[in-house]
């Protein structure tokens, strides 16, 4: 009788549902061990190793029963875990399980610290290990390379023999490996979150340092690639209806043949077929008639008797190899369908919108200066006076579309005097293009397959496309999406920092290219006097230099700027302004009728309220910019 | 006589003796391949030669950051550095004499 109370108690705690609460929570199963009474004669007190805690676990052992199953908080695990429903205090082990889903990608380091034997593993690996009979006095620590959003199965055992007992578990992430601690929102014990996965793959370009931007708080890869799954939305929603058209005794369905300007067939329903229960003809999105088409559906006109709709693409085929031909007439192109009121409806689900925000570590207003720079403002010009006034033409310096797109700064659908004028504003530091600096109003995030398609004649019939956030569709039936996204910037003319689309046959020098083979030199030096002076002098080598730029970072704890004395020749356009903690100045010869040479010097002044004996480090370059008459990006080589 | 030599004696067992304040041990920037500095902090270093020396800061590209003339002394010469508003946190430190000698370089890590 007892066996039989066993085999049954056995068999509910194996089939109980457990509650699955989901983030925060973990599933355990705990075990009386050596019988509850600390016989050794089935294994020994204590697992020396994975296998002898394996068939410490094993229940074929008549030692070895499962006392509770159930979840708990990932807290009560990592805080002791005795706070777990087991078996007594002594003779018993627990097994927990979850799903980590980890929010950075490198290396996380795992850590146990037990009384007495405990290990952890990860996807059937062991990671870390604190085996054999002890107290819990210190925490073990084992590593592994986790990428995020990627669902990983984690397992985390201890048994106690005789004495305390407990199991600590912790770890830290890749960005602080010295920190540990356990989060809620990297374990779930409910393994159907999610339900979908998908991967983005962000194309900025060459230029910038993908790991510094973040989707929806999941960092980027140094390629630009997430894995978004824990920020996807996996739960549906209810659509509409789909209907099931069965045949039947009278004509009540019919199917227009195929239209090429709807790319599919009008398929009507006779109202009358409906009953007062029935879905509104307006939910119906779903159609399944015979088995001639099952699938999405449009609703074309729902004001007369006969609803129509659209079933996308062409199934005269279907009909015409139908197993239903006896319910079929043909009549003048088109079918009717002996359907009746043999019709049924189910709801459909599908999954929202999903969407994800990018967010960068970068200071945005330092980012944006060296992404629309000299360079920038002078292929305008360039464009702009090839292309006439008003841009009714089309220049011969810009080679994709994106670059219009880039270069309408005001956003008016047309590229013209103005754009140029506000990009040179921006360049000087008269007026920004934009009033505040943040990713909404800066980067814009295009479908790959649509920055392709943005020419130079269509270009202003695509949206702005500017915002911090990207919406997307996981309807795909696949169990992995993947997004390419182009990553594009406002004022981005040659797109530095952009992707760039792919080769549409026309050359040009006028876009970067993926390593900038065009260079000149330029020298800093500083020095204190009466006051703190910086020279920057530039060498064009061979190069015919009409635009130039450089940030000069300063310590604006200790300087004071003053002011920028300019040495240059052929009567150029020189800038500086003060950002705060740097200066960004240069030159820029819009119309290149003149080139800068060697005898070019940019004297910066500062101030300093303390005295100082020397400067070394208050001063420094950071980005810099530079093009030549051509229109080609020059890298500056500080000597 | 003999009290008045052990009177001299004692007297001169008494005196002060002067301990002189010993000058803090430096290190010369360039004599180790790799130093870590805060911002402020002071750097030494010996030169053989008083003049106008130049210090540059370059990046791990080699490319240069920041560069300061200095007039130099002979012997030990102090000089602070300046760290926080540089845009790398791991740079180079090159010394040169006017004829663009190198004297002395050195990595530096920023703390």
């Amino acid at each position: 009788m007892k066996k039989l109370v066993t085999i049954l108690l056995a068999f509910l705690l194996s089939n109980v549902s457990l509650a699955q609460s989901g983030w925060g929570y973990v599933n355990y199963t705990s075990y009386k061990t050596h019988n509850g009474n600390g016989s050794v004669n089935q294994y020994g007190q204590f697992a020396n190793t994975a296998a002898e805690f394996d068939n410490l676990l094993n229940t074929a052992n008549s030692n070895t029963t499962i006392t509770h199953t159930g979840e708990v908080t990932l807290a009560t695990m990592c805080d002791g875990s005795t706070g777990t429903p087991h078996w007594g205090s002594d003779y018993y082990a627990i097994k927990f399980e979850f799903w980590f889903i980890p929010k950075e990608t490198g290396t996380y380091r795992f850590g146990v610290n037990s009384d007495d034997a405990s290990d952890l593993s990860i996807d059937g690996t062991i990671i870390t290990t604190y085996y054999g009979g002890h107290g819990a006095s210190g925490y073990r620590y084992g590593s592994t390379n986790m990428v995020a959003g990627t669902l990983y199965k984690i397992v985390a055992r201890y048994q106690e023999y005789g004495g305390g007992d407990a199991l600590y578990v912790r770890w830290s992430r890749p960005s602080s490996p010295n920190t540990y601690s356990y989060w809620n929102e990297e374990v779930t014990n409910n393994p159907s979150v999610p339900t979908k996965k998908a991967i983005v793959n962000f194309d900025f370009g060459s230029t910038l340092d993908k790991t510094k931007f973040s989707a929806s708080t999941l960092a980027l890869n140094s390629s630009g690639q997430i894995n978004i799954t824990s920020a996807l939305d996996s739960n549906k929603i209810a659509t509409g209806n789909k209907a099931t058209i069965a045949a039947s005794n009278w004509e009540s369905v019919i199917i227009y043949p195929y239209e090429a300007n709807i790319n599919g067939h009008r398929l009507l329903l006779d109202e009358r077929m409906f009953n007062s229960s029935s879905p509104k003809f307006n939910s119906i999105n779903s159609i399944k008639i015979l088995d001639i088409y099952d699938g999405p559906v449009t609703v074309y006109d729902t004001s007369g008797w006969w609803k129509t709709y659209i079933i996308p693409g062409n199934v005269a085929s279907k009909i015409t190899s139908s197993s239903y031909q006896n319910y079929l007439r043909l009549q003048d192109g088109w079918y009717a369908i002996q359907a009746g009121t043999n019709i049924s409806y189910t709801a459909t689900t599908s999954y929202k919108t999903q969407s994800i925000t990018m967010t960068t570590t970068n200071t945005l207003s330092t980012l944006y200066n060296s992404i629309v720079t000299v360079s920038d403002v002078y292929l305008a010009f360039k464009e702009l006076a090839n292309g006439g006034l008003f841009g009714n033409q089309t220049g011969n310096e810009f080679v994709y579309g994106i670059q219009y797109k880039n270069a309408d700064v005001n956003d008016d659908g047309m590229f013209d005097e103005s754009d140029c004028f506000r990009l040179l504003q921006h360049l000087t530091g008269t007026k920004n293009i934009v009033d505040t600096f943040n990713l909404n109003k800066t980067l814009k995030l295009i479908p790959q397959t649509t920055y392709s398609t943005i020419g130079k004649s269509n270009w202003n019939t695509f949206p702005s496309y500017l915002s911090d956030t990207y919406s997307f569709n996981i309807n795909t039936g696949k169990s992995t999406d993947t997004l390419n996204i182009a990553a594009t910037w406002k004022g981005d003319v040659n797109l530095s920092h952009s992707s760039t689309p792919p080769s549409n046959g026309i050359t040009t020098m006028a876009v970067r290219t993926m390593s900038i083979p065009n260079e000149i030199n330029a020298s800093i030096i500083t020095e204190v006097s009466d006051k703190i002076y910086a020279y920057i002098t530039l060498d064009p080598l061979q190069q015919d230099v009409v635009g130039t730029q450089f940030q000069l970072n300063y310590d604006n704890s200790v300087l004071k700027f003053e002011k920028v004395e300019f040495k240059t020749k052929g009567n150029p356009m020189n800038y500086n302004t003060n950002k705060g903690n740097y200066i960004n100045l240069g030159s820029l010869i819009s119309d290149g009728s003149t080139t800068l040479d060697n005898t070019t010097e940019y004297k910066i002044t500062f101030t300093s309220t303390t005295k100082l004996d020397n400067i070394l480090g208050l001063i420094s370059i950071g980005a810099t910019d530079a093009v030549n008459k051509a229109g080609i990006q020059l890298k500056v080589k500080v000597k | 006589m003999k009290k008045l030599l052990f009177i001299l004696l004692l007297l001169s067992a008494c005196k002060k003796i002067e301990i002189q304040p010993q000058p803090p041990v430096v290190q010369d920037i360039f004599s180790v391949t790799e130093s870590t500095v805060s911002n402020g902090g002071d750097i030494y270093f010996d030169l053989k030669a008083a003049g106008t020396y130049t210090l540059t800061m370059l990046d791990e590209t080699q490319n240069v950051i920041t560069r300061e003339r200095i007039i130099g002394k002979i012997g030990q010469n102090k000089l602070k550095i300046y760290t926080s508003s540089l845009p790398v946190k791991y740079l180079y430190l090159v010394l040169e004499d006017q004829s663009h000698t190198q004297i002395g370089k050195t990595a530096i890590k920023i703390n």
